[in-house]
C-alpha cells in the first residue's frame, strides 16, 4: 500500500480485487435492462461521419462539416483566450507581485471576482456588455462589412467568418478575463518562488526595478509559470465549451445542434467527448514533455 | 497486536549468543547501484559497534536493513533470535526490539511531546494511557527534557527534538538502538547535548548500532568500529585499534580525511 | 512653520494605505461610471426599481421568496447532495489510487483520465442524454450524478496529494516506533494529511458552487437557470446578472475566506519544516 515496504508486499490479487469483481458483476446486473436496451438501440454512426464531413460538389472536394467546423472553432477560440489570458496575467501577475497596496488591491479583486463567480453567469454578464462594447469600440460592424474577399479568407482560417466575427471576439474576451485571473495566480507564485536572495542580489548590483523583474525574476520563474500555464491552457479547451449558451458554434454548440436535427443523441456525445478527450489529452501529454525538458534544465 | 513480552525471560538467554547476526546481506537499489555487497557481523549484548565510511558508502542503507526499514535482497538478519524474513510478525517484533533515531529526527509534528512517546506504548505495547505517560515522564527526565512535555515539536530547538526522538525510540524498551547520523542535521552547539544523551545509553549498558561522522565520540564510546566503503566493510576492529592503527589502507586513507 | 507641519502631515499619510484605498475606491467609481455612461449611450434603460421582487415580496405582511430566492434554494440543496457524494466518491479513489491492487488502480486512473480531459458541460449532457434514459434516472439524479463525479475526479486528487506529500521519514518513524500500518495512517498520517487537504477540500467546494450553475443547461431551476428566465422575460439583463453574480459572490467569497482563517488556524501551532 503506502509507505515503506511496499515492494516486497505488492500482490497481484488482493482482497480488494475480489470485492472491485464483484462490485462490477452487480453493476452489469443493474446496468442489465439499459444495456439490453442499448443494444436494441439502432446505432448509426454514418449519421456523425457525415456531419464531420461533407461533399463539396463546387469544388469537387470533402469539406469539414459542422462537427468538425466546431471541433476547429474550439481550438481557435481557446488559442486566443489563452493569448488574451496570457496577457492579462502577465501584467496582472506582475502588478500581484507588487509591494504597492494599490497594485494588489486592484489584482486581489479582479481575481477574487473572477474566480468567485460561476462562469457560466460571467459569460452572460459579459457578453451582454462586451458584446456590445467591443463591437462599437473596435468599429467590428464597419470593419467587417468594408471586408475585402481575401482578408475575410484569412479571418475566417484565423479567427471565424466575418459574421460571426463580433460575437467571436467578446466570447474571446469573455473567456479571457475569465481565464486571466488564473493565469494571474501563476505568473504571481512564479515570481514569489524566485528566493528573495535573487532580488536582493540585483537590488545590490543596481538594477532598476523593472531590469530586476526583466533580467533576474522573470526568465527564473518562467520555469514555474510555463508547465502551470500549459495546465491551464487544457482548462482553457474545456472550459471554452460554456460559451455554447451564447451561441457560439464551437464543438459543444454543434453537438446540441445536430442533436435537435437528428435525435442521435448516444452517438453525438460519446463523439465530442472523445474529441475533447482527444484534443486535451495532446495538451496534457505536451505539457509533460515541457515539463520534462524544464526539468532537466534545472537539474541540480 | 499487543503481544507483550516478557522481557526478564529474555535475558535468561545465553549471554554470549550475538544480539544481531549478520550474514552475506546484499542490497541493490532499483538504479543497480549495490549499496551493500554481502556484509557481515555479530553484535554481542551490551556492545556499542560504531559505523563510519564516507557519504554514499552504505552506512545508513546497512543500518535501515537491521529493522527492516529496507529489505535486503539476499543474506540472513537475525535480531536477538528472531529472524528478519518475510514474516510479518517477525518483522513487527523486529521493530520493538530495535529502536531507531534519524537524522531528521522525523517526530510527528501535530502530536505533543509527550504524544510522540506515548503513541506506540498504547497502540503497540497496550499500555494504558496513564501507565504510558508514567514511563514517558521517566524517560523525558533521561533526556532532561521532564518540563517539554506539552511542547509541540516545533517549538523545541534541534538537540531537544533528537533528544525527544531518542526518547521516542526507548518507549518500548528495545534491545538494541540504531542511530542514523543523529548529529548531522544539528548546530554544532546543539551537537554535545545529544551525544551526552546516547554517552549514558552506552553506559547503561545499551547494545547500539552508530553510525556518526562524529570521530571522537565513536571512539570514545565505541567498543569496535565499522569501516565501510562502497558497500563493503573494510575493516572491523576494537574502536581505539582502527581510529589509532588501521590496518587498511583505505581506512587510513579516509580518518586522515576527517581527523 | 505652518507649512513644514502640514508637509510633515503630508508624508506622514503618504505612508499608510489611506492613499492607496482612496486611489482604488476611485478607480471602481471610475469604472462604474464608465459602465453605467456606455451603456446608456446604447440605449440600456436601468431599472434597479423592478428588482426587487425577484428576490422577495411582502404579501400580507408575510416574506414571500422571489424566483431568485427560490433557485438559490435548489442550488443549494443540489451543491450539498453533490459535496457528499463527491467526498465519497473521493476518498474510494484515492484509496483505489495508493492501493496494491492492479484492478482499482486501473479504475481509478480511467476514471480520472476520462473526467479531467472532458468538459463538465460535456459530462452533464451525457448523463442527462445518454445514461439517464439508459437507467432511468430523473434530471435530478443526473446533474447530481454528474456533478459529483466531475468534483471527485478532482478531491480525490487532493486527497492522494494529502498523504503522499507527507515526507517518507513519517511513515518511517511510525514503523520504527513498532506501529503497524493501520496504526500508522490512523494516527500519524492521516491527522497530518487532514490538516494539509481541509483547506483545499473547501476550495474545491466552491469550485462546486461555480460549477453547479451549469445543471442550469439540463433544465434544473438554480439560481442560474431562474436568472435566464427573469431576462428572457423583462430584459433586465445588467440587473439581474449583477444580482445574481452577487449572490454567488457572497456565498463562495465568504468560504474562500474561511479557508485561509482555517489554514491558519490548523497548522499555526506546529508549523514545522521537515
Amino acid at each position: 500500500m503506502i509507505g515503506p515496504y511496499a515492494s516486497h508486499q505488492r500482490r497481484f490479487f488482493s482482497p480488494l480485487d475480489v470485492v472491485l469483481l464483484a462490485l462490477l458483476a452487480a453493476m452489469v446486473v443493474w446496468l442489465g435492462p439499459g444495456l439490453i436496451r442499448a443494444g436494441e438501440y439502432r446505432w448509426n454512426w454514418s449519421v456523425i461521419w457525415r456531419y464531420m464531413v461533407r461533399y463539396d460538389p463546387v469544388s469537387d472536394r470533402m469539406r469539414p462539416n459542422v462537427l468538425l467546423n466546431g471541433f476547429f472553432t474550439t481550438i481557435r477560440l481557446s488559442i486566443w483566450s489563452g493569448v488574451v489570458a496570457m496577457i492579462i496575467g502577465l501584467v496582472m501577475g506582475v502588478l500581484a507581485s507588487r509591494r504597492r497596496l494599490l497594485a494588489r488591491l486592484v489584482t486581489r479583486t479582479y481575481v477574487e471576482f473572477a474566480r468567485n463567480t460561476p462562469p457560466l453567469v460571467l459569460v452572460f454578464l459579459f457578453y451582454y456588455f462586451l458584446g456590445q462594447q467591443i463591437t462599437a469600440i473596435l468599429g467590428l460592424e464597419q470593419w467587417v462589412a468594408a471586408m475585402d474577399p481575401r482578408t475575410a479568407r484569412i479571418v475566417t482560417i484565423l479567427a471565424a467568418p466575418p459574421r460571426q466575427l463580433p460575437a467571436f471576439v467578446s466570447a474571446v474576451a469573455t473567456l479571457g478575463i475569465f481565464e486571466g485571473a488564473y493565469l494571474t495566480e501563476i505568473v504571481r507564485a512564479g515570481i514569489q518562488s524566485v528566493p528573495k536572495g535573487q532580488w536582493e542580489a540585483g537590488y545590490a548590483l543596481g538594477l532598476s526595478s523593472r531590469d530586476r523583474y526583466r533580467f533576474v525574476v522573470l526568465p527564473q520563474a518562467w520555469r514555474v509559470v510555463l508547465p502551470a500555464a500549459v495546465g491551464q491552457f487544457i482548462s482553457i479547451i474545456k472550459d471554452s465549451s460554456i460559451v455554447a449558451v451564447i451561441s457560439i458554434p464551437e464543438l459543444t454548440f454543434q453537438g446540441l445542434e445536430v442533436m435537435a436535427a437528428t435525435y442521435r443523441t448516444f452517438e453525438i456525445w460519446i463523439t465530442i467527448a472523445l474529441m475533447y478527450f482527444l484534443l486535451s489529452s495532446i495538451c496534457s501529454w505536451g505539457a509533460r514533455g515541457i515539463e520534462r525538458r524544464l526539468a532537466r534544465h534545472v537539474a541540480r | 497486536m499487543s503481544t507483550t513480552i516478557d522481557k526478564d525471560d529474555k535475558d535468561d538467554k545465553d549471554d554470549k549468543e550475538p544480539i544481531i547476526h549478520v550474514r552475506n546481506v546484499v542490497k541493490t537499489f532499483g538504479n543497480g547501484v549495490r549499496a551493500l555487497d554481502g556484509v557481515s557481523i555479530d553484535i554481542g549484548r551490551r556492545e556499542v559497534v560504531v559505523v563510519v565510511g564516507p557519504s554514499g558508502s552504505g552506512k545508513s542503507t546497512f543500518l535501515r536493513c537491521l529493522n527492516g526499514l529496507e529489505t535486503a535482497d539476499s543474506g540472513e538478519i537475525v535480531i536477538d533470535g528472531i529472524p528478519l524474513d518475510h514474516n510479518r510478525k517477525n518483522r513487527l517484533e523486529i521493530r520493538k526490539e530495535a529502536g531507531m533515531v534519524f537524522q531528521q529526527f522525523n517526530l510527528f509534528p501535530h502530536m505533543t511531546v509527550g504524544r510522540n512517546i506515548d503513541l506506540a506504548q498504547i497502540r503497540v505495547r497496550g499500555a494504558s494511557t496513564e501507565e504510558a505517560r508514567r514511563n514517558t515522564c521517566e524517560l523525558l527526565t533521561k533526556v532532561g527534557l521532564e518540563d517539554r512535555v506539552d511542547a509541540y515539536p516545533a517549538q523545541l530547538s534541534g538537540g531537544q527534538q533528537q533528544r525527544v526522538a531518542i526518547a521516542r525510540a526507548l518507549a518500548l524498551r528495545p534491545r538494541v538502538m540504531l542511530f542514523d547520523e543523529a548529529t548531522s542535521a544539528l548546530d554544532p552547539e546543539m551537537i554535545g547535548e545529544v551525544l551526552d544523551v546516547m554517552r549514558d545509553l552506552a553506559r547503561e549498558g545499551m547494545t547500539m548500532v552508530v553510525v556518526t561522522h562524529e570521530m571522537g565520540f565513536a571512539r570514545e564510546v565505541g567498543d569496535r568500529a565499522v569501516f565501510i566503503d562502497e558497500g563493503r566493510f573494510i575493516e572491523i576492529g576494537p574502536a581505539a585499534e582502527v581510529f589509532d592503527n588501521a590496518k587498511e589502507e583505505r581506512t587510513r586513507e579516509f580518518l586522515s580525511k576527517v581527523l | 512653520m505652518r507649512s513644514r507641519t502640514l508637509k510633515r502631515f503630508f508624508t506622514h499619510i503618504l505612508r499608510t494605505p489611506v492613499p492607496d484605498v482612496l486611489g482604488f475606491v476611485a478607480l471602481l467609481a471610475a469604472l462604474g461610471l464608465l459602465f453605467a455612461y456606455n451603456t446608456a449611450a446604447l440605449g440600456y434603460r436601468w431599472q434597479w426599481h423592478r428588482v426587487l421582487r425577484f428576490i422577495f415580496t411582502i404579501r400580507d405582511g408575510g416574506f414571500v421568496p422571489g424566483p431568485l430566492l427560490t433557485g438559490l434554494g435548489v442550488t443549494l440543496r443540489v451543491v450539498a447532495a453533490s459535496l457528499v457524494l463527491s467526498i465519497l466518491i473521493a476518498l474510494v479513489t484515492a484509496l483505489f489510487r495508493l492501493s496494491r491492487s492492479l484492478l482499482a488502480q486501473t479504475i481509478a486512473r480511467v476514471y480520472l483520465e476520462v473526467i479531467r480531459n472532458t468538459p463538465l458541460i460535456v459530462q452533464l449532457f451525457f448523463t442527462y442524454f445518454v445514461v439517464a434514459p439508459l437507467v432511468g434516472m430523473d434530471g435530478w439524479t443526473a446533474a447530481i450524478l454528474a456533478l459529483s463525479l466531475f468534483e471527485g475526479a478532482y478531491a480525490s486528487e487532493i486527497i492522494r496529494g494529502g498523504i503522499t506529500s507527507l515526507p517518507a521519514g513519517q511513515w518511517e518513524a511510525a514503523y520504527s516506533t513498532g506501529l503497524g500500518r493501520r496504526d500508522a495512517l490512523r494516527f500519524v498520517v492521516l491527522p497530518q494529511a487532514f490538516r494539509r487537504i481541509l483547506p483545499p477540500l473547501v476550495g474545491q467546494a466552491v469550485s462546486l458552487i461555480k460549477d453547479s450553475a451549469l445543471v442550469s443547461t439540463i433544465a434544473i431551476y438554480d439560481l442560474t437557470m431562474s436568472g435566464q428566465v427573469i431576462v428572457a422575460r423583462t430584459f433586465l439583463a445588467f440587473e439581474i446578472w449583477f444580482v445574481v453574480a452577487l449572490i454567488y459572490l457572497v456565498i463562495t467569497v465568504t468560504l474562500s475566506a474561511s479557508v485561509s482563517v482555517l489554514r491558519h488556524k490548523l497548522l499555526g501551532k506546529y508549523e514545522y519544516h521537515y
